[in-house]
């Protein structure tokens, strides 16, 4: 699975980092990376979570546009 | 080759012994297209595939800044397929630059040569030549009306104007902004290339880039490379600020000292050199023993960017020059992205407490954790950018910012460094170069 977080609809509340703080890693003011946009097997449940969790809608499933339909 | 416009001070010149490539004997007329085409211009469009190669052996590297090469770049962009977008990319965001409208506002049949020829290599359904400059999209209009009637011209190309700004020139905020969003960067993935205008394969490339195209056709790669440097092949405009600066086409290779000597016999010798307009670092003086080129600045930490260079000299402080620089930023980012609003802010605000002589040690760890922590916490590279002109400040002057946590920096005591946009290359270009004539 690949993963995107759009730093510019990052709220910076957290709530991602608490399903997964290796992936979501938040700067000192609260405002969340993705240090990786592969997602290993074990993480993405966490990784669904965190999408569904986020209030500002920043989190998602990202296909490569040519590998699309 | 030289000349300078005294109404408006821009000097531009070629390096001696240097044969120009983009620069022209009359600098400061607008080359009409019987001009351009007298001097070689849109000649008959190559086989496509052989085009390609030219410009993969030439090693042509993208002059808006980051470096990447041209060819790789219309690969990723020709495996796509799909009717891909072409933005030829004018909006020189950067304030201490000016190549990019020089050319526009001069040689728009360059730049358009180029965006032809790259639009027919990628298949292209239509092209946009994206400036912020109402000269220069003057003259790039002209110039295409110029051409429209010509039975050969056969891509569709259209203007689009943006309000300046420092973000507006990255390349995902052409793509946004030419699709009818704001002109601000979006987060990656996906890349222009994957999804642009249109939601299509979307190529951006620096008008100076475009403007080597017709070069790279014209003279095959061999001559081309027959300047310049293994990786950094070619020439460059040079936006070279202070006293003796101005526009200057250069080889890739050269040093900065090199171009002093030229140039800046009679000046005083920089304390600082500010590499790549604001966003490349900031470096001592040994810097001008440094080969001018994509991966000798990287090497010494710092980026070539779009080929801006500020030597700067006393009485200017460069912590000084840092702080101002840094507040720009935390006024003109894209109010986009938390960690950099945030993070250019509080720089902002402990380079000012510094140059001010008010800071203590821990003004500088904190300066020093947020240039290691922010860097790709952003969506386009302007954090990046401001965080490296922290990290070079606190390496490449560690008595420096020493004598100002001492309160010993005689010139910020004095008269301390602060400026809106420092070394901004506003007030040289307008009001517009539109009609100067040579000297």
């Amino acid at each position: 699975m690949k993963a995107k977080l759009d730093r510019t609809l990052c709220g910076g509340r957290g709530v991602c980092a608490t399903h997964d703080s290796d992936l979501f890693v938040r700067d000192e003011w609260g405002y969340t990376t993705l240090s990786s946009n592969d997602i290993p097997a074990d993480r993405v449940p966490a990784v669904r979570m965190a999408i569904a969790d986020c209030p500002f809608g920043a989190i998602s499933e990202y296909t490569d546009p040519a590998a699309a339909p | 080759m030289s000349a300078t416009d005294h109404r408006r001070h821009l000097s531009v010149a070629v390096y001696p012994g240097l044969e120009p490539r983009l620069l022209r004997g009359d600098l400061h007329v607008r080359e009409t297209l019987s001009d351009y085409v007298a001097r070689g211009g849109y000649c008959d469009a190559a086989d496509p595939s052989r085009l390609m190669q030219a410009i993969g052996r030439a090693g042509l590297r993208g002059r808006g800044g980051a470096g990447f090469p041209l060819y790789l770049k219309l690969a990723a962009v020709r495996t796509r397929g799909s009717s891909p977008v072409v933005i030829a990319n004018g909006e020189e965001g950067e304030p201490v630059s000016l190549k990019d409208r020089w050319l526009l506002r001069y040689r728009p049949h360059a730049v358009l040569d180029g965006l032809r020829l790259v639009a027919r290599l990628v298949e292209a359904r239509r092209s946009y030549v994206y400036v912020s400059d109402e000269h220069a999209r003057q003259s790039v209009q002209s110039a295409l009306d110029e051409i429209s009637g010509c039975p050969w011209w056969e891509v569709d190309v259209q203007v689009a104007y943006v309000d300046p700004s420092y973000v507006a020139g990255e390349a995902s905020a052409a793509a946004q902004w030419i699709d009818g969003g704001p002109p601000v960067p979006t987060d990656k993935p996906p890349r222009p290339f994957e999804r642009g205008v249109d939601g299509l394969p979307t190529l951006v490339s620096n008008v100076e880039t475009l403007a080597h195209v017709p070069q790279v056709q014209r003279m095959g790669p061999r001559a081309y490379r027959s300047v310049g440097t293994r990786t950094s092949p070619g020439t460059f405009l040079l936006t070279l600020g202070g006293p003796g600066g101005g526009l200057l086409e250069v080889p890739f290779g050269v040093t900065l000292g090199e171009i002093l000597a030229w140039r800046c016999k009679e000046t005083a010798e920089p304390v600082a050199v500010l590499l790549g307009g604001y966003s490349g670092g900031i470096f001592a003086p040994s810097a001008l023993d440094m080969e001018l080129e994509y991966d000798a600045a990287a090497a010494a930490g710092g980026s070539l960017g779009c080929g801006a260079i500020v030597p700067i000299r006393k009485p200017d402080c460069p912590v000084g020059v840092v702080a101002s620089i840094m507040s720009y930023f935390a006024r003109n980012n894209a109010g986009q992205c938390g960690s950099c609003v945030n993070g250019t802010r509080a720089m902002a605000d402990a380079l000012e407490s510094l140059r001010n002589q008010s800071a203590g040690p821990e003004e500088r760890e904190r300066l020093r954790r947020w240039a290691a922590i922010l860097p790709g916490r952003g969506a386009c590279q302007l954090l990046d950018g401001a965080a490296l002109s922290v990290t070079t400040l606190l390496r490449e002057f560690p008595a420096l910012v020493e004598e100002h946590l001492e309160a010993r920096c005689s010139e910020c005591q004095d008269a301390p460094f602060e400026h809106p946009a420092p070394y901004s290359t506003a007030a040289i270009l307008d009001p517009a170069m539109g009609e100067a004539t040579v000297r």
